[in-house]
Order: C-alpha cells, then structure tokens, then sequence
C-alpha cells in the first residue's frame, strides 16, 4: 500500500533517527510492528497535520496496517519520491490557513489560542514550526467548543493535502 | 472532555519510561504527538538520547583522578541535602 512520511532533513526519520535509504531502496524494521515501538510507521492524508517535518515522502509499504487512526505500521517500506510541493511557502501558506480558519474567537482561552497562532505563523518554515501553529489553531478550535480540535486537525490535513497535490494525484 | 495530550512537564517526567520502552502504546502516541510539535521537548528527547549514549560507553577506567573526585564530592553534597 501506499502511504504518507514526514522525514527531518536528510531522510531522518523523527523518532527513532534512523537515516531512510535512498528511494527505492527497502528499509526493514528489526521487530514485527507495534504502534509507536516498532515496525515502519507512516501516514494517511487525513493525519498529515499532527506530524508536519521538514521533508514529505511518499511511501510504499509492504504489509502495512493501520493501527490507529491515520497511522499504518508495515514490517518494510520504501520511499517512491519526496513531494517537493510541500515545502516551507506552503509551510507559511499552511500556517495562515490554520490561523484563519480559527479568526472566530472572541475572547477567553480560544483567542488566547488563536493570537498565538497567529504570532507563530509569521515564521513558520516547513519543519516542526508549520506542526505547532497547527496544534495553537487546534487548541482555540477545542477552546471555542468541543470537539473542536479534532475537527480542526481534520480539515489542516485536508487542507495541506490539497495544497501539496495529493487528493487531486 | 479536553483534549487528550501531553505537557511540556508531564513529558519531561516520563521521558525515561519513552525511552526505556515501559509505556502503553496510546501513552507513546500521546508522546510522540506532543514532541511533533514542540521544538523544546524535541532538543530536550535528543540531549537525553544523546547522554545515555555518552555516559553508556563509559568505563570506571575512563574517568581521571580529578574527574572522579568531582563526582564524588557533588554526589557527597547532593546526598547530605
């Protein structure tokens, strides 16, 4: 199957560190798959916002599963091709549509939230920076009315998946 | 109901359990989420990872006379608090 993988510079994975190989090339995980200990793990569109790194990849795994929502866990993968499109303009792109998405607030934590957003997305680049202004909107979301938050990681993956030219292939 | 997540001190309190593999899964992705957007914990996972793989390769034999008396003496004052 194919799936999704945000990589730190280099290819490097951002958990374990492990360098991926070049594409095409398998990387194969020491211990059958476990959710967050073992095994190649890696996206659908639908969670992309949580885990925004610096580089996007396309991957292939074999015998991936999703073991919780969003995440497939496979015991190889193989990277395909990095999408160039995802980059730090739309890192910043990224980070304005998070922040005007949760404009609404009007006072109390959620705007604290929101303010916060928007003080973050000026500087945004394409690496961990783009994930925290995600989660500030999130959390105004969450802070305006539950159940917001999960509603809003929904639509920033939405979102950043449309931006990068994955949903329309 | 909130949102279920992770602080910053909360992490700092389990990393050992991360990093020693003694945490659930939903635990770890609590983690994980946390440290995707956190630069902080972020630097703070990698000098923690860094150190138990420096002090890791030490040996008894590794420490000078000076060394091992510096030690001796903040562990002496560190205990007698």
């Amino acid at each position: 199957m194919e799936a999704l993988k945000f990589l730190r510079p280099g290819r490097r994975a951002p958990f374990t560190g492990v360098t991926w190989p070049p594409p095409g090339r398998w990387l194969t995980a020491a211990a059958p798959p476990e959710l967050c200990r073992s095994g190649i793990h890696a996206l659908l569109p639908d969670v992309l916002a949580t885990w925004a790194a610096e580089e996007l990849w396309r991957v292939e795994l074999d015998g991936g599963r999703e073991l919780a929502p969003g995440i497939v866990v496979a015991p190889r993968g193989r990277l395909l091709g990095r999408v160039e499109a995802w980059n730090d303009q739309a890192a910043r792109e990224f980070a304005r549509a998070c922040v005007a998405h949760v404009r609404a607030p009007s006072g109390g934590r959620a705007a604290e939230y929101a303010a916060d957003a928007a003080a973050a997305a000026g500087k945004v680049v394409a690496g961990d920076s783009a994930a925290r202004v995600g989660y500030m909107a999130a959390q105004a979301a969450e802070a305006a009315a539950p159940g917001g938050f999960a509603a809003e990681r929904r639509w920033q993956s939405g979102w950043l998946a449309d931006r990068v030219g994955l949903l329309t292939g | 109901m909130g949102v279920p997540e992770l602080t910053c001190k909360e992490l700092v309190e389990v990393i050992t359990d991360y990093l020693e593999d003694r945490m659930p899964a939903e635990r770890r992705l609590l983690f994980e989420e946390h440290v995707a957007f956190c630069d902080w914990c972020q630097t703070y996972l990698e000098q923690v990872r860094a150190t138990v793989r420096l002090t890791g390769a030490l040996s008894e034999d590794d420490l000078g006379p000076e060394a091992r008396a510096g030690l001796l003496r903040v562990f002496r004052d560190w205990k007698g608090r």
